[in-house]
C-alpha cells in the first residue's frame, strides 16, 4: 500500500487517497510476465465504515493524488506528481472519484474559496493564483497573504496588516491547507462563510435609544420611464458608486466598483469619506426587498454598521413625464457609545445622513438633466398632511414616528420588518 | 498662593490665545479619489480614469473637530468639488496620455468605430485627443448603453477597474499580450495603474495619491479656479 493521504470530509468522516502498488512478476518458467501496476483509490470512511471505495480517474497517469483542500461543493483539490517525469498538475476530484478539472503546473493549493474556486501558490514563482470552480485562472497576487484565524489576511513581518480583504473560505472543515490558519492538521470550520447572513443583521432597538425615520426625495420632469430610471440609477446605485458622492461610496461583491442589485440577500459595502483622516471605515448592508414591478429596493444594516435599521430607494410616477426619486430610512445608532454619539452628530437635516441622500437624489437629477417638478408638497402615507417639497429634498426627519409605517411598508411591505 | 494664581491666569491666557488663534486660522485640505474604466478591442485599449477632487476649508478649530467627527464616522461636506478625466490610449508599443479638466463620465461605449461617453445625461464622442458633444442622432442612439461590464461585443470589452485592492486585467491588443495591473490601497490611500505590453518592462501609466493634502489658501483657490 502506498501514498495514503487523509483529510476530513466535511463533518461526515474522512477521505483517504491511497494506492496499491503491484510490482512486475513473471511465472516460474520465465513466461507470462506481468508489468508493474499502480491502482489509485479514493475511499470515504464514515462512522468507522467504508462508504465509498473507488479507483481514481487517473487513466494514463503514473502517480496518485495528494489531497490538500476540500472545495465548497465537497470535491477535493490536491496535486499529482507523476513519476515518469511528466509535469505535475493540480486536480479537483469529485467524491465519486471523477476528475472535475486539472491544471498543469507545480502548485500548492492553499485556500478553498466560498465561490467554489481555489487559491494556489505557484512553487516556481511564489505568486498566488485564484482559480474558479472550473479550474480557470481568474486572477493573481504577488504572494499569498497569510490567512488569520479570524478570517482576515495579512503579511508576516509587515505593518500593512489589513490591506488585504478577508477571503471567504469554503464551508467545509478543510478549506485551508493544513486544515486551519496555522497549518497544524487540525480540521476547523471557518465560521465567516457559513454564518447565516440573517444573524448578521443589525436591527434597531426601540427602547435603547433614538430610532427615527428620515426621507429625502426629488420630483423631476423627465421623459425617461420609471423602468429606465430604476434599472440605470436605483439598481446600480449610480449616485453613490465610483466616488460620485462626497459622503459615501458603495461597492458590490468582491470590491466591484460596479453595483447591480438584482435580488435579495446581496451584500453592499459602504465606505464613508473622511476628509481629514487616512483610511476609511467600511461596513455593509444586505438587500431585503428588490421589487422591479413597484421599482423599490430596500436593505437592512449588518453588524458593524454605525446605524441599525433599514433604508429603501424607489422611483414612481406622479403624472405624465413627472416622476419622484425617493429614499427613506428607519434607523437608530448601532451598538456602543461611539455609534450613539455618531448618530446624534449625523442626524438632522444638516447632518451627514440627510446630506448624503440629498446628494443621491440630486445626482439622479443631474444625470438625467431633468428640471425640478412643480408640486409644492407631498402627502406621504396618506396622513392628510403635505410635507413641503423643499423639506423632503433637504431631508425630512420624523421624530414622532408618524411615518414609521410608511417607511417600513416601503422596506418590507409590512409595519414590522426583520 | 500667588504662584498658583499666576499659573492659573497664565494657563487660561494660553488656552484662550490658542483657541483664538485656531479660530482665526483657516486650514485648506484637498482630497482626490479615483476609479477607472478599461475599454479594449484587438486593435487598441483605452483606460479612462475619473478623478474627483474635493476641497475642504476649515477653521483651525473645525479642523481639529473634524478628526473627532471622523472617529464617530461623521464628516463635513466639501466646500469645493471638481472632476477630471485621464485618458491612456494603448496601441502597442505606444502609450498616449491625455488629461481633460472639469468633466467626468459615467459610461463609456464603443459604437461604429467611435468611442462615446456619457456625462450628466449628455453623450460625448472621442475625437482622438478630446471629447466633443455627439450629434442628436448619436445622443438618441447611445442613451440606452449598458452601465455594466461586457466582454467581446463586436470585438470590444469593457471592465470597471480600481475596486479590488489588487487586480490584473489581461488583454490581447495589437497582437500582443497586454497586462494592466491595478493597485487600490485604501490604507495607504493611493491608486496606481501599471501596464506591461508583450515581454517589455512594466510601465506606470497613472498614480493618484488619495490621501488628504494640506495646501495653502492660494494653492486651494488656484486649484479649484483652474478647474
Amino acid at each position: 500500500v502506498i501514498w495514503p493521504s487523509l483529510i476530513t470530509n466535511a463533518d461526515q468522516g474522512v477521505l483517504v487517497s491511497w494506492g496499491l502498488d503491484f510490482p512486475a512478476y513473471c511465472g516460474g518458467n520465465g513466461v507470462g510476465c506481468v508489468a508493474s501496476n499502480t491502482q489509485c483509490k479514493f475511499t470515504l470512511i464514515s462512522g468507522g465504515h467504508v462508504t465509498t471505495d473507488k479507483p481514481l480517474d487517473l487513466s494514463g497517469r503514473t502517480s496518485c493524488f495528494e489531497p490538500s483542500l476540500q472545495a465548497q461543493d465537497g470535491s477535493v483539490v490536491g496535486m499529482v506528481y507523476p513519476q515518469n517525469g511528466a509535469s505535475p498538475f493540480m486536480a479537483d476530484f469529485a467524491q465519486s472519484a471523477k476528475l472535475n478539472w486539472s491544471v498543469v503546473g507545480d502548485f500548492q493549493p492553499q485556500i478553498a474559496t466560498a465561490d467554489g474556486g481555489v487559491i494556489a501558490t505557484n512553487n516556481d514563482t511564489g505568486a498566488a493564483i485564484t482559480f474558479d470552480a472550473t479550474g480557470k485562472a481568474t486572477g493573481q497576487m504577488g504572494s499569498l497573504p497569510t490567512q488569520s484565524w479570524t478570517g482576515g489576511a495579512y503579511r508576516v513581518g509587515s505593518i500593512d496588516s489589513v490591506i488585504f480583504p478577508a477571503i471567504s473560505t469554503a464551508g467545509g472543515f478543510w478549506a485551508l491547507a493544513g486544515g486551519n490558519a496555522s497549518g497544524t492538521s487540525v480540521a476547523i470550520q471557518q465560521v465567516l462563510t457559513i454564518q447565516a447572513q440573517q444573524s448578521d443583521e443589525q436591527l434597531p432597538c426601540d427602547i435603547c435609544g433614538p430610532v427615527w425615520g428620515n426621507i429625502n426625495l426629488i420630483e423631476l420632469l423627465t421623459s425617461q420611464s420609471v423602468d429606465y430610471i430604476f434599472q440605470n440609477y436605483i439598481q446600480t446605485f449610480a449616485a453613490v458608486t465610483h466616488n460620485h458622492s462626497s459622503q459615501m461610496n458603495f461597492t458590490g461583491a468582491g470590491h466591484s466598483p460596479d453595483v447591480n442589485v438584482t435580488g435579495t440577500g446581496q451584500i453592499l459595502t459602504i465606505t464613508l469619506s473622511r476628509p481629514a483622516s487616512l483610511g476609511q471605515g467600511a461596513f455593509q448592508v444586505m438587500t431585503e426587498r428588490v421589487d422591479s414591478a413597484n421599482h423599490v429596493i430596500s436593505a437592512v444594516t449588518l453588524q458593524g454598521h454605525p446605524l441599525a435599521g433599514w433604508r429603501y430607494w424607489r422611483v414612481y410616477s406622479v403624472g405624465h413625464n413627472d416622476i419622484v426619486i425617493e429614499t427613506g430610512g428607519y434607523d437608530g445608532p448601532g451598538p456602543g457609545a461611539k455609534n450613539y454619539v455618531g448618530y446624534y452628530l449625523a442626524s438632522g437635516e444638516d447632518g451627514m445622513i440627510s446630506r448624503g441622500w440629498r446628494e443621491y437624489v440630486r445626482y439622479v437629477q443631474s444625470a438625467l438633466g431633468a428640471p425640478h417638478g412643480l408640486q409644492s408638497g407631498f402627502d406621504l402615507g396618506g396622513t392628510g398632511v403635505a410635507i413641503p417639497w423643499h423639506e423632503l429634498f433637504e431631508g425630512f426627519w420624523d421624530h414622532s414616528g408618524l411615518y414609521k409605517n410608511y417607511i417600513l411598508n416601503n422596506v418590507c411591505q409590512s409595519a414590522s420588518c426583520n | 498662593m500667588k504662584t498658583k494664581t499666576y499659573i492659573a491666569v497664565l494657563t487660561v491666557a494660553c488656552v484662550t490665545l490658542t483657541l483664538g488663534g485656531l479660530a482665526c486660522v483657516d486650514v485648506y485640505i484637498v482630497r482626490d479619489s479615483g476609479d477607472a474604466t478599461l475599454l479594449w478591442s484587438p486593435e487598441e485599449a483605452y483606460l479612462f480614469i475619473n478623478v474627483t477632487s474635493r476641497g475642504y476649508r476649515f477653521s483651525g478649530l473645525n479642523y481639529l473637530a473634524e478628526f473627532v467627527k471622523n472617529y464617530f464616522n461623521v464628516s463635513s461636506a466639501p466646500t469645493n468639488e471638481t472632476n477630471s478625466t485621464g485618458v491612456v490610449r494603448v496601441v502597442p508599443p505606444t502609450v498616449q496620455h491625455y488629461l481633460l479638466r472639469n468633466i467626468s463620465f459615467d459610461i463609456y461605449a464603443p459604437s461604429d468605430h467611435n468611442i462615446y461617453a456619457r456625462s450628466r445625461g449628455i453623450i460625448w464622442k472621442w475625437t482622438g485627443t478630446n471629447f466633443e458633444k455627439a450629434t442628436p442622432e448619436e445622443q438618441q442612439k447611445l442613451q440606452g448603453a449598458t452601465p455594466h461590464d461586457f466582454d467581446n461585443i463586436h470585438g470590444w470589452s469593457r471592465h470597471f477597474v480600481g475596486g479590488p485592492p489588487y487586480q490584473d486585467v489581461r488583454m490581447d491588443v495589437g497582437n500582443e499580450p497586454v497586462v494592466l495591473s491595478v493597485t487600490h490601497n485604501s490604507e495607504k490611500a493611493y491608486l496606481s495603474f501599471d501596464l506591461r505590453c508583450g515581454t517589455g518592462p512594466s510601465e506606470r501609466v497613472f498614480y493618484l495619491d488619495e490621501g488628504p493634502h494640506r495646501v495653502s489658501k492660494a494653492e486651494f483657490r488656484r486649484f479649484f479656479e483652474q478647474h
